[in-house]
């Protein structure tokens, strides 16, 4: 098993996973939606279980190794919170998300044979990355929520809405310290200490905090449903920061240890 | 203001008050000095720091502000100065532990400024008032609640006291050292010695295969500039194009030699140390199809870096290699008497007797013929407590993702 019939899974799983949010989105069917979106999971999942039996090794390698898990993950975890709340919405966000990764490992295949620095060779790294990823989008469907509700809704808030905004939340939130917890867990085998304020993970924190008043505000202050949207784009906004715009903080430059360079 | 019940704004005075008290502080007494933490202050601390939390929580009917204190409206209060001393951490660049503030007001060094400690240890205390109070009116509804805030109590308080016990030193051994080395250095240079000693039995060095690219023979800068091709070595007698030349690999030998052949310099198959991975290329110029030929290699140590050129301006060269793996087969031997022989990998530490050894570093210059490599100690006595903390964290995010925000 290779690469190169990754293209012969890749697509009948897609189209499995685009079905069953189709079915999702129109409230019909429900038995369709989750068996659509588990064929879609087997087939995605016999080419990682494949790739690694050819590799000898987990495929957790190289930058392509660890987007196709992150491309199995989003379809996965969005099934389970679908399972869990029934948010029609939730299953197509996914395997858009999930197609972007696809689309990135079949078009820019050279990345597969990309060197990984020893420091970054660890089981942590898929999941630390890939749950962090999946928070990131989560909070992010928040912010559009909040967008949303701030500047476009004309009528009046609705109870339901205000419920799904914070659900994204506290589910991103959740995601977003699980992924934290992974990093720590991982830095204290790689660099010998669990937390050590380097720019990527002092901006970890402000991200986290800036979350936990969004979470702590909504239940000591539920009326001021405004303030509260503000909050959540305050905290998108960080949580950019910390995800890229590092790279061009002055006061981040040359000293983080989190910066692997792409060259 | 301060009209009961209290709010957010009362919390925000509050926390400013810390902050105001916190740069009073740093100006007449100086900043926090960690050191001073050290085994056995940080366990008398803590016992102070537990009663303080507990009187608060005995005392809480009598005075409204410790009441008040375990409500939501203070925990925001305190959250927005936690994340704002953070934020103003995370805008100004640090300064090390060990050097001075290069600002007159501290921020450049927050780990060690008041403000931010005072901030938050109030953060700190809120939860273990809000934890009390869970207990005291358990639920299992409020498990993921008490859990997640019990856990972040406990990394918070722990990480913070233990890390003035927290040792971290640097121990290089050598290939062949007549003693194992049974000595540390910490960041000032001082030595330590250790309850065992490092034999360094030999240093393993993988690399991924080796590359070719065209350069500009001035700037070394890789082209075509931004986005330069690669040819990998993976294949060994691999072809392409470089910059518009056709490159084809006549023959490639993974250990080799340099020898003089007239006037140029040729590869022949060696295997001792110093050994450089060589190409024998040809390249096609695109539009004379005039072929020119040669060895390229990334040089070592013992062998120069060996380019062809392609023209005044151009040449085809090997860059470094890069490692895929690097490790150390060592002996440890302990005091009491135990020998232990294991691989030290990045990212696979080996723990003996309380110390975790980490595959830190070794001679650049040699690369995988490096005779020697350096370790990185560390010792962190409150690490279980802090690993229990975080377990506390992680299952509380996970309740809550099962969970979520359902309420009544």
């Amino acid at each position: 098993m290779s690469w190169s019939s990754f293209i012969c899974f890749a697509i009948p799983a897609i189209l499995f996973w685009a079905a069953g949010a189709l079915f999702a989105w129109k409230e019909k069917r429900p038995l369709l939606v989750y068996s659509f979106t588990t064929i879609g999971l087997i087939i995605f999942f016999s080419f990682i279980t494949l790739m690694w039996f050819s590799l000898e090794r987990p495929p957790l390698r190289t930058m392509g190794e660890t987007r196709l898990w992150y491309s199995f993950f989003l379809p996965l975890a969005g099934f389970i919170v679908y399972s869990r709340w029934k948010y029609k919405w939730i299953l197509a966000f996914s395997t858009l998300l999930s197609t972007v990764f696809v689309c990135i490992n079949l078009f820019k295949p050279e990345i597969h044979n990309k060197t990984l620095m020893p420091a970054l060779q660890s089981p942590w790294f898929a999941p630390h990355v890939i749950i962090y990823m999946f928070a990131y989008a989560l909070l992010g469907a928040a912010a559009l929520m909040s967008i949303y509700l701030l500047f476009f809704k004309r009528s009046a808030v609705e109870e339901k809405e205000i419920e799904l905004t914070d659900n994204l939340s506290y589910i991103g939130l959740a995601f977003m310290t699980i992924g934290m917890l992974f990093g720590a867990l991982w830095a204290k085998e790689a660099w010998g200490h669990y937390w050590s304020w380097d720019p990527k993970e002092t901006w970890a924190a402000i991200t986290w905090f800036s979350y936990l008043i969004y979470i702590h505000f909504r239940r000591s202050n539920p009326r001021h449903l405004r303030t509260s949207f503000v909050m959540l784009l305050v905290s998108f906004i960080f949580l950019q920061v910390c995800w890229w715009g590092i790279n061009y903080l002055p006061s981040a430059q040359g000293s983080s240890i989190h910066t692997y360079s792409m060259d | 203001m301060w009209i009961k019940p209290w709010k957010i704004k009362e919390a925000l005075f509050i926390g400013g008050g810390l902050v105001l008290t916190g740069l009073l502080l740093q100006f007449t007494i100086g900043p926090i000095k960690w050191d001073l933490f050290a085994f056995p202050v940080n366990l008398i601390f803590l016992v102070f720091w537990v009663l303080l939390i507990l009187g608060s929580w005995l005392l809480r009917n009598r005075f409204y502000v410790l009441r008040w204190m375990s409500s939501s409206q203070a925990a925001v209060g305190a959250i927005v100065w936690v994340a704002l001393l953070t934020l103003i951490m995370g805008l100004t660049k640090q300064v090390g532990l060990e050097a001075f503030s290069s600002d007159p007001l501290g921020i450049t060094k927050m780990l060690s400024h008041w403000a931010f400690v005072l901030v938050y240890m109030w953060m700190t205390y809120i939860l273990g008032l809000v934890i009390l109070r869970q207990i005291s009116h358990f639920t299992w509804r409020g498990v993921p609640f008490l859990v997640s805030h019990f856990g972040l109590f406990l990394v918070l308080t722990c990480g913070t006291l233990g890390s003035a016990d927290m040792q971290r030193l640097r121990l290089g051994a050598e290939l062949e050292a007549e003693v194992p080395e049974w000595r540390g250095l910490d960041d000032k240079n001082n030595v330590h010695e250790l309850d065992f000693a490092v034999q360094l039995n030999s240093f393993i060095m993988d690399t991924y295969p080796p590359k070719l690219i065209v350069i500009d023979s001035k700037s070394g800068d890789a082209l075509p500039r931004g986005k330069s091709d690669v040819l990998s070595l993976e294949d060994s007698l691999a072809h392409g194009r470089l910059n518009g030349w056709e490159i084809h690999v006549k023959q490639y030998l993974p250990f080799a030699a340099l020898v003089p052949e007239g006037s140029k310099l040729k590869a022949v198959a060696w295997g001792s140390a110093g050994a450089i991975p060589a190409a024998m290329v040809e390249v096609i110029n695109p539009t004379t199809h005039h072929r020119i030929s040669g060895w390229v290699s990334c040089g070592s140590f013992y062998f120069p870096m060996q380019v062809l050129p392609l023209d005044a301006k151009t040449a085809v060269a090997m860059p470094q290699l890069e490692p895929r793996r690097f490790a150390s087969d060592v002996t440890v031997y302990t005091k009491d008497g135990r020998k232990l022989r294991d691989t030290i990998d990045v990212n696979k530490p080996l723990s003996v007797s309380g110390w975790k050894i980490y595959q830190l570093d070794y001679d650049h210059d040699r690369g995988r013929w490096s005779r020697y490599s350096v370790f990185e100690l560390v010792r962190d006595p409150w690490l279980p407590y802090v690993y229990v903390g975080i377990a506390l964290l992680l299952l509380g995010a996970i309740l809550m993702f099962v969970m979520g925000s359902r309420r009544k």
